[in-house]
């Protein structure tokens, strides 16, 4: 982020992120990690008697008996709405953490916290609304160099002296998780080409969706164990129309579809292909980027006569923006 | 002189540094069968867990050899179990296994012969050498005295007019400095503004004899883990070279144990953080930066297709086209300034120090890694 831009949603995911790690990363002290929380989930919906309940994020320490839960609004923030805050109102604790399977000795005084994670400089305007509406939920606003809270106190005394004072950060946050539902097309293009190049030069020839989903999703790997099934299927649906997409037009002599067990099979490159075709594979990933970049339209499927069912036809019907 | 321990390499190794010392005394003539020492690093003991060790070492070299174009070699056992023999009619190269991960291999063959080998085997996967940054060569002269330096820069960023027109093999600065003048060129190359290009490839160290014997030993260590010694003791050479692989090995081990990233299922936590490279160099085209860094092409060997965020920030899923590492992937971000990589578990360490070393000889002789604890990393202390 640059002075002028505010944090998208994802980057606000990522900086708390980097604030629950073991180690204190460059950019911002890990408090969380420091105060005994864990993350329990991302993005996950959990039904309650209430309706479906979904944080951005969910942290718990079980020692403090407490669980923050992090709603996020990444941008221009205009999107809060009364019925998700007002769910969030009338949460049950004790059955928000049963359903969600936080683990809480003492499931009775264990206290539950929503947060409104928002870019600094939408921080009065948030304030005026919890006011005008009603609400009273802290609020962790994000800037270019501190994050603070304010608004309301958090239940957490030593977090919320330690946010209070602000803790600054520095440079641009590290990205552990790549995607959501806002990511474009190229984002997932300019992690999908080099692991279906990595593929190759470690002798994979044939690869499934969730493979290489799991494989492109986050930095850490295991990561993507924790987040919830919604975001994930939209990325999953997105991976599909870009290997499609990828098979029709640039990569079409390196990416086919197997349908017969449902796998993608890479063709040419492989463990001993010559520099010239790693550089050819490069290249089309170049195209094809630029493509996507500059919305150039892709081929129909005009192998297909009408009638006949595609090859691709086996996958899952696409949900797409 | 038949060698079947390493004790008994050690003997011979012993005597061939005395001969050539006296040769040189008495005619001033210098051998061509100087001892030069590799350290090798390889993963063949994480490969084909039903073989043991022996055959799986015996098999990688029948293999190698087989495809040998230049000369012929033919492996042996020993009566060591760390011992192994690849014998040519050009000379022997002793290949001293006792470290499973970091080899050393001696020779005393004329150097193209032992380079020839050296070369295959680092070309082939699973094998690497080790790459030295200039805080690591510079930190060297613990264990001896500095004696020489070496310095060269191939320049990656900068296009000079004249390399299209006459294009020539060659650094774009080269040097090497001994005896008298070191201290005062190291001194001199901190304060000059020509410090960014002043690439560290080779430190040469004395350990002199003392009063009561003419033992000694003088080391020049290049970059690329080729050790060459001229002198009398064997014993001094070994101890250096088993100071430097102590030294490596602690710093790989903790590139790998302590920043490589992972997710704890126990803790619920990322373990690790991410390595960062800070280059000191002013004036970068970080657009030239990247191309360089991530093209596929040598020295770096990665792989990637840049994503640029904004014109100050570049990320990149990079596949590693090098051997130690070859075909896993590792994300980066450049910055100006700054290169972030994200190691994850199970990436060989030695990647991230080819990467700092790779930039000290080409990009910026001034960059720096920063241990969790601010020191320099890859300093010894």
């Amino acid at each position: 982020m640059t002075s002028l831009q505010s944090y998208s949603e994802l980057e606000l995911l990522n900086i708390l992120i980097s604030m629950c790690t073991t180690n204190k990363f460059p950019n911002v002290d890990n408090i969380f990690f420091q105060e005994g929380y864990r993350i329990v989930s991302i993005d996950r919906s959990v039904t309650t008697g209430s309706g479906s309940v979904k944080y951005d994020l969910v942290l718990s320490s079980p020692n403090k008996n407490l669980t923050l839960c992090f709603e996020l609004k990444g941008l221009k923030a205009s999107n809060i709405s009364k019925e998700q805050l007002n769910r969030y109102k009338g949460l049950s604790t004790e059955e928000y953490i049963r359903l969600a399977g936080i683990q809480a000795n003492n499931a009775i005084n264990h206290k539950l916290q929503t947060i409104i994670g928002i870019n600094l400089e939408n921080l009065l305007k948030t304030e005026e609304y919890q006011i005008r509406e009603g609400y009273n939920f802290p609020i962790l606003s994000f800037g270019s160099q501190t994050i603070s809270i304010s608004f309301k106190e958090l239940n957490d005394s030593e977090i919320n002296r330690k946010l209070t004072k602000s803790v600054p950060t520095l440079g641009t946050p590290p990205t552990f998780i790549h995607f959501d539902k806002e990511s474009r097309m190229s984002d997932l293009a300019h992690r999908a080409i080099p692991k279906i190049y990595s593929y190759a030069k470690v002798g994979t020839t044939m690869f499934t969706v969730e493979q290489i989903v799991n494989d492109v999703y986050c930095s850490v790997k295991e990561l993507h164990n924790i987040i919830g099934p919604d975001v994930k299927k939209a990325v999953v649906n997105k991976i599909k129309s870009l290997l499609r997409q990828m098979s029709k037009e640039e990569f079409k002599d390196y990416l086919s579809w197997n349908g017969k067990d449902k796998c993608w099979m890479i063709s040419k490159i492989h463990s001993e292909s010559h520099h010239a075709t790693d550089f050819a594979f490069q290249k089309a990933g170049r195209n094809f980027i630029e493509r996507l970049d500059k919305e150039i339209p892709f081929k129909i499927d005009k192998d297909v006569p009408q009638g006949q069912l595609s090859l691709f036809d086996e996958l899952e019907a696409l949900d797409i923006n | 002189m038949k060698v079947d321990y390493l004790s008994e390499m050690n003997a011979l190794f012993d005597e061939v540094l005395y001969s050539n010392h006296r040769k040189f005394k008495n005619q001033q003539i210098q051998a061509t069968n100087q001892l030069k020492s590799y350290v090798v690093e390889n993963h063949l003991d994480s490969i084909n867990l039903a073989q043991s060790y022996d055959e799986k070492v015996i098999e990688f070299f029948k293999e190698i050899n087989s495809g040998l174009t230049k000369y012929e070699f033919k492996i042996n056992i020993t009566k060591d179990e760390n011992l192994f023999i690849n014998k040519s009619d050009e000379g022997l190269m002793f290949i001293d296994t006792t470290n499973k991960r970091f080899w050393k291999i001696h020779s005393v063959a004329k150097a193209e012969v032992s380079d020839y080998f050296y070369k295959v085997l680092t070309k082939r996967k699973l094998f690497d050498q080790i790459w030295l940054p200039i805080p690591f060569l510079l930190g060297l002269p613990k264990y001896g005295e500095l004696y020489g330096v070496g310095m060269s820069f191939t320049e990656e960023l900068k296009d000079d007019e004249f390399d299209n027109l006459y294009p020539e093999k060659s650094h774009n600065l080269s040097m090497n400095i001994r005896r008298m003048y070191v201290h005062q060129l190291l001194d001199l190359m901190k304060g000059s503004a020509m410090k960014e290009v002043m690439g560290v490839n080779k430190i040469s160290i004395l350990d002199p004899s003392s009063d009561d014997n003419e033992n000694y030993i003088i080391d020049d260590i290049t970059y690329f883990g080729k050790i060459t010694a001229r002198g009398t003791s064997y014993g001094k050479h070994s101890y250096i070279l088993d100071e430097l692989l102590h030294n490596y090995e602690k710093s790989i081990s903790s590139i790998e144990n302590d920043y490589s990233l992972h997710f704890d299922n126990v803790l619920s936590t990322i373990e690790g953080q991410p390595i960062e490279i800070t280059l000191n160099r002013k004036e970068i085209d970080l657009h030239k930066l990247v191309t360089v860094i991530f093209s596929g092409n040598k020295p770096f060997n990665l792989w990637g297709m840049p994503q640029w965020r904004n014109e100050n920030y570049c990320k990149v899923n990079a596949v590693d086209l090098h051997n130690g590492n070859y075909g896993k992937t590792i994300d980066f971000e450049i910055f100006p300034n700054l290169i972030r990589a994200y190691l994850p578990q199970g990436t060989c360490g030695n990647s991230i120090s080819r990467l700092l070393t790779n930039i000290h000889q080409s990009i910026d002789a001034t960059a720096t890694m920063k241990g969790v604890n601010k020191s320099d990393f890859f300093t010894i202390i």
